[in-house]
């Protein structure tokens, strides 16, 4: 087991190097390079100093080269500087990764909380027209884009019922009225992008656990369960619910590069200041290096989310051996 | 996959109004590319008026075929009742603007297109007044017997659109109707060229085994875990005209197009290349396989005529879910302004501004998403309705 996980972490290491080596490489290739607004913004500049600036930092070197100076640069902690915002990187980066953090776990639980009772149920019913609307009800959720389902919630919820807030992170100002209407003015702004961004990842989980649980019912221990004479509810809960949610934390592993995915959109759609927006944002101008650092954070997270997941596993259904 | 006679029946049904959804809209694309600045944001069910240069094209000739205005409009009253005010009335706005605009032209032009312009606005207004008058049929009737090109004029003048107009004044149901064409396109290539993808590494990591393998699968697993959409607007951000390879084929209306195409294709391989490298590694140890190679079968016969084959049924009903995904994303990239790029439409860049026009057309920032919703869902029951059938073979 502890050599599972040594190399585990090794693989997740060289993919993620492989991935910062990958994503450099094709930031290269973008439109636009790191001098092209300096060059814009002053006129007066002659090409023998564009080609000594290129010269300075290194903008003439073949492509690994520069990513071999960038990664250096980044292991002796020097993120560089943000060129739209002209502010270290570290300022920028620290509070959307709060930000996000907070959006998607509160979507990852919703998620959770939703389908997983609904999906048992399903399994429960199964065959029948509840089964049925339920797996219709998936597939709609799945289906729908999550940035229209964003557009259709503040059209609903900010416009016509003018309940929620529309996008943004908390109300200006509401810092002095004390902490408790702070925490419940930051959770008014978290609604909807949650519940937009939790949609599809109902749909997925709501067909799993109903997949599992409907396996786990044909079982031989849940046969012998119920000849026990237990109740349907500790069948349910004991017996059942245990062993078929084990399939569902593969499930989740997997998708948290989704709910990243959707982050990014989510984000965009109510102008939440999180890593997704700050990546599109860093991207759609230019800003190499906080684009660089904010998406190579992202697929950190998401490496080390699977591994805690891996983990998760093994411990939650003793019969796999990790080797 | 052997599926039921009624399940093969539901299948054509449902290709076919694929198909037909790809086939009419050619006919309109040329209609969803008319912009009519005078009407934007109509509603729906509105008809409306064609574009003012057309409009005037279509009176002037009316004029023509009139040759008297006087006794046209004198027909007017004498006929359906319609009376016109006063020509300084009438004409005293048309001359600011008149004024205004052939500033730099020539006088006596200006003038004359002045005359024509104000000739033109009294048929116009006549026009209007004749339609309202639509209720009383008799007058309308007399009116036609004698300008016979009336009948003809009058659906010309106006223009029907179903779902009312955009912000640039185009029919937004012509423009649906070519988007959905242009996701289904896509999203029909991207899951062609991924199953490709996917059976060519799926095969050789099965087949071949080893570090091959290992190699692999590794690269599929992390693939499948990153996070999509950062990703691609990282490659979507990309210019193709860099890369030497894509220099030649690409050019400034294809580049939205092929890029949406290359970059869904190589990120979406990877479930199908799961599945294949599970069915061979079931497959090749079963007796037939053992068989072939006992007859002295080519590795490459045995791998495409034995085992693929086997590979098929799970890879397309992976691929129609490939294809539910790639509209989404499509739509997803398109409406972040990373996919396609307008004025070509697509369901995702119609909505790309549907936040601020909300309030202006509803219908416009309703309709795309739920053709999307549309076409996933369908596509998503259908591949569930076929997982369903009854596997006889395999």
């Amino acid at each position: 087991m502890k050599s599972f996980f040594i190399r585990r972490i090794t693989l997740n290491l060289l993919t993620f190097v492989i991935m910062s080596y990958l994503i450099f490489q094709l930031m290269v290739l973008m439109p636009g390079d790191p001098l092209d607004i300096l060059v814009s913004t002053s006129p007066g500049i002659s090409p023998e100093d564009i080609a000594k600036l290129k010269e300075i930092y290194g903008l003439n070197k073949p492509g690994w080269e520069r990513y071999l100076n960038w990664a250096t640069e980044v292991l002796q902690g020097n993120l560089g500087y943000s060129r739209t915002y002209g502010v270290p990187v570290t300022q920028i980066i620290s509070s959307p990764i709060l930000n996000t953090f907070i959006l998607a776990s509160l979507a990852m639980a919703l998620s959770l909380f939703v389908a997983i009772p609904l999906g048992v149920f399903a399994a429960v019913k199964e065959g029948k027209w509840q089964d049925n609307l339920l797996r219709f009800l998936s597939f709609s959720w799945l289906s729908i884009p999550s940035f229209w389902m964003g557009i259709i919630l503040i059209l609903l919820f900010s416009v016509v019922f003018k309940l929620l807030p529309a996008g943004g992170v908390q109300t200006i100002g509401v810092e002095s009225e004390g902490l408790i209407q702070l925490i419940l003015d930051r959770i008014s702004y978290l609604i909807l992008p949650s519940l937009s961004l939790s949609f599809g990842l109902i749909g997925i989980y709501l067909r799993y656990t109903r997949n599992s649980v409907v396996e786990v019912l044909k079982q031989d221990y849940v046969r012998t369960a119920r000849s026990k004479g237990l109740s349907q509810k500790r069948i349910l809960f004991v017996h059942v619910l245990r062993n078929g949610i084990i399939p569902i934390v593969t499930v989740v592993s997997i998708s948290f590069g989704t709910l990243f995915s959707g982050a990014l959109i989510t984000e965009t759609v109510f102008a939440y200041p999180g890593l997704g927006r700050l990546i599109y944002d860093s991207i759609i101008s230019n800003d190499f290096n906080v684009a660089m650092i904010a998406l190579m954070l992202v697929v950190a997270l998401v490496l080390a989310s699977n591994l805690m997941a891996d983990l998760l596993y093994s411990v939650l259904n003793p019969r796999v051996e990790l080797e | 996959m052997k599926l039921k006679q009624k399940q093969i029946r539901y299948s054509i049904i449902f290709l076919s109004v694929l198909m037909l959804l790809v086939i009419l809209p050619s006919f309109f694309e040329s209609a969803a590319n008319i912009q009519n600045v005078d009407s934007r944001y109509e509603g729906p069910f509105s008809r409306v008026f064609v574009r003012s240069d057309d409009r005037n094209l279509l009176l002037s000739k009316f004029l023509l075929d009139v040759e008297d205005l006087d006794r046209f409009k004198a027909d007017l009253s004498l006929l359906a009742g319609i009376e016109f005010e006063e020509e300084a009335d009438t004409s005293d706005p048309s001359d600011v603007f008149g004024v205004a605009s052939s500033n730099d032209e020539d006088e006596n032009s200006a003038s004359d297109d002045e005359a024509e312009e104000s000739d033109s606005a009294t048929v116009l207004e006549a026009i209007v007044k004749i339609e309202n008058l639509e209720a009383i049929d008799e007058n309308r009737e007399r009116l036609e017997d004698k300008y016979p090109e009336l009948t003809s004029l009058l659906p010309q003048l106006k223009k029907f659109h179903l779902l009312g107009t955009d912000e640039l004044g185009r029919d937004i149901f012509f423009r649906l109707l070519v988007a959905t064409k242009n996701s289904i396109i896509i999203s029909f290539l991207v899951a062609l060229f991924a199953s490709l993808i996917g059976i060519l590494i799926g095969s050789l990591a099965g087949y071949i085994g080893g570090w091959l393998d290992l190699f692999l699968m590794r690269v599929t697993d992390s693939l499948l875990s990153l996070p999509l959409i950062p990703v691609l607007i990282v490659v979507a951000a990309i210019d193709l005209t860099k890369i030497s390879f894509f220099e030649s084929i690409v050019d400034g209306q294809s580049q939205g197009f092929i890029k949406v195409i290359v970059i869904l294709s190589l990120f979406s391989w990877m479930t199908i290349a799961r599945l294949v490298r599970g069915s061979i590694l079931h497959v090749k140890n079963l007796e037939f396989v053992e068989a072939a190679r006992s007859l002295g079968a080519s590795e490459f016969s045995i791998v495409t005529q034995h085992i693929l084959p086997h590979c098929i049924a799970p890879s397309l009903l992976a691929g129609s879910v490939i294809v539910a995904e790639a509209i989404l994303i499509e739509a997803g990239l398109s409406f972040l302004g990373l996919g396609i790029q307008p004025p070509t439409p697509s369901l995702g860049n119609m909505l790309s501004n549907a936040q601020e026009i909300i309030y202006e057309s509803a219908t416009l920032a309703f309709a795309p998403g739920f053709m999307i919703f549309l076409l996933v869902i369908s596509i998503q029951l259908m591949s569930d309705y076929w997982q369903k059938s009854p596997r006889t073979s395999n």
